[in-house]
């Protein structure tokens, strides 16, 4: 390497050092991705899943955090009919109802009849550990 | 190892009748209402659809079903 293209590569860096540009050539901190809120869930879920149709995020005492207003009530009767029940699946014959909760949160979708329970279920709980800001479930097991 | 003898089945349609009579009884089956849940250790329970437990939960469900149904976007 010639002297010129060291000396190139020094006041580089240093141009960096001195206008402050954050995160060049820099270990990445420590802190976890941020979490979701809880509108970007909703958005999420409806890329993760073509058959979920709406969704509403409550919290546990069952405020609407984020989905259409004219969901939240059944929703949350559908969540505190549940009883302690971590995962609610109720088809019909025009479709299926999703929800998934935590402690923080609760996921509840609206479905097509042709959803696939296992997969619902498995974006529901990814979603909302995505939300908690903690660890992702395992992916479902092959059929 | 010895095949031990088949037991006994009830009597089932076969050939062109059967499979259209097992179509039939799948669609219907998959229209029924249907309730689970799930505990948080992880063991699904369905819950028979005349189950008073389980009424509250497809009456929100039907509510849910029907607002959705009633959305432009959905």
């Amino acid at each position: 390497m010639s002297a010129v293209i060291r000396q190139m590569a020094t006041v580089t860096s240093q141009a960096i050092l001195e206008r402050g540009t954050d995160g060049y050539s820099r270990e990445r901190s420590m802190s976890p991705a941020p979490t979701l809120t809880p509108p970007l869930a909703l958005d999420y879920l409806r890329e993760l899943s073509a058959d979920i149709r709406s969704g509403v995020v409550l919290d546990p005492a069952g405020k609407l955090l984020a989905g259409p207003q004219e969901l939240g009530d059944a929703a949350r009767d559908l969540v505190q009919a549940a009883g302690d029940a971590e995962e609610i699946h109720v088809s019909m014959a025009d479709g299926a109802v999703f929800a998934a909760r935590s402690d923080k949160h609760a996921l509840v979708v609206v479905c097509g009849r042709l959803a696939l329970p296992s997969l619902i279920r498995y974006d529901l709980r990814l979603v909302l550990a995505d939300l908690e800001g903690g660890t992702r479930p395992d992916a479902p097991a092959a059929a | 190892m010895p095949r031990l003898p088949r037991k006994p089945t009830a009597p089932r349609p076969r050939g062109a009748v059967g499979a259209m009579a097992a179509s039939l009884a799948r669609r219907k089956a998959a229209r029924e209402p249907r309730v689970v849940l799930t505990d948080p250790g992880g063991h699904p329970r369905t819950l028979d659809p005349s189950d008073p437990a389980a009424e509250p939960l497809l009456d929100a469900a039907e509510r849910l079903l029907t607002a959705v149904q009633g959305r432009p976007d959905a």
